[in-house]
């Protein structure tokens, strides 16, 4: 059987997920380079910590240099 | 201080790994000011959103986040304005109200003003703000982080504001809390000349490791800046006010009031006064000032 999940949206596990994805419908809330570093910093929170689901804001992409 | 050897950076606490993490239930919710519309079952999908960010945030739970869409640019006056009064609970705390923008400056975006009272009154811990342009002339406060010693309302505990404009009046903590984080904010004044002050009251609870990074404190258009742009009532431990920038010398001469038990640091921060007086234009308590320039580029000593 197949569930349909109605009236939401997976936008995405990741902030760099919801916000490509959010891009499609509305626009940016970060700037490119700030996801390049969005993608980065996820890849290595995953390598760290195994952790697949996370929100990281800007303030934490800034400090990637 | 450097957690890795690849060059990724992170301000105090542990390393790399105390990222904010999103349950993993947590839910988009989407607010657009022009095309949605408040009712149950909405605000999950951009082509069913919410009106208004009150709605969204009544309806979000904790770690969830909110995207919030610019209303109709109108020529002349910009762009439209959400014009609510918001109480964020305590128990929608780790939530994230993100402005959606497409340029660096937020007041080009989505724009909030107060009702009656202030814009934003946050009583849950570790909200975090993106993007938004907040206005608040003639309001009590632009933002208040509600913080009470009982526990029942904790907003200035791991508060963090990024990227926002604050106009027309405070920026409030009352009282207490620790780690708010503000960050690549703009503070502009009332059109009076009355300062948006950040204005950090401690005097009835313990304040600690505020961070106020990379803002601006302008002063108005012409008109002769009130002061302080920052007003700190003790006791605040580990105040960081680092890369600041302040607008015109204010009335009384004072930029920064921190007397008393406050501690922490002043540092890399230029003030638009052609000569400054440290002795009134820093009251500064045991916060220590280094490396920060007055308009002779000149060293303040």
């Amino acid at each position: 059987m197949e569930i349909i999940i109605k009236d939401e949206v997976k936008l995405g596990k990741t902030r760099s997920e919801q916000e490509q994805n959010l891009r499609k419908e509305w626009g940016p809330t970060i700037t490119d380079e700030q996801l390049d570093k969005c993608k980065f910093l996820e890849r290595k929170l995953k390598e760290k910590t195994g952790r697949t689901q996370n929100f990281l804001t800007p303030i934490e992409l800034d400090k990637i240099e | 201080m450097t957690t890795f050897g690849d060059q990724v950076f992170q301000f105090g606490g542990e390393p790399v790994g105390g990222a904010r993490f999103s349950s993993p239930w947590a839910t988009p919710w989407f607010v657009d000011g022009v095309n949605g519309s408040d009712g149950t079952g909405r605000g999950k999908r951009p082509d069913r959103s919410l009106a208004s960010i009150q709605a969204a945030v009544t309806a979000a739970k904790r770690g969830d986040v909110m995207y919030i869409r610019p209303k109709t640019y109108v020529v002349g006056t910009g762009f439209d304005r959400y014009v609510e009064d918001v109480t964020v609970p305590l128990a929608t705390h780790d939530l994230s109200i993100i402005g959606v923008v497409n340029t660096l400056n937020p007041e080009f975006g989505v724009r909030w003003k107060h009702l009656t009272a202030q814009c934003l009154d946050n009583w849950a811990p570790a909200l975090h703000v993106e993007n938004i342009g907040f206005f608040a002339e003639d309001a009590t406060y632009c933002v208040l982080l509600s913080d009470l010693a009982a526990g029942t309302k904790l907003g200035a505990n791991g508060s963090t504001f990024y990227k926002c404009v604050f106009k027309g009046a405070n920026f409030q903590v009352l009282s207490g809390g620790t780690g708010v984080t503000i960050e690549r904010c703009k503070f502009t004044p009332h059109s009076s000349g009355v300062v948006a002050q950040l204005n950090i009251s401690c005097s009835a609870k313990l304040g600690r490791q505020f961070v106020v990074k990379w803002c601006d404190f302008l002063d108005a258009i012409g008109a002769v800046a009130s002061g302080p742009y920052i007003a700190i009532a003790p006791p605040c431990t580990e105040v960081l006010i680092d890369h600041c920038t302040f607008g015109q010398l204010p009335t009384g001469g004072c930029y920064i009031s921190a007397a008393g038990a406050n501690y922490g640091q002043l540092s890399n921060c230029n003030f638009g006064v052609a000569d400054m007086t440290k002795a009134t234009g820093l009251v500064l308590g045991s916060i220590i000032a280094t490396a920060c320039y007055d308009g002779k580029v000149a060293l303040i000593d």
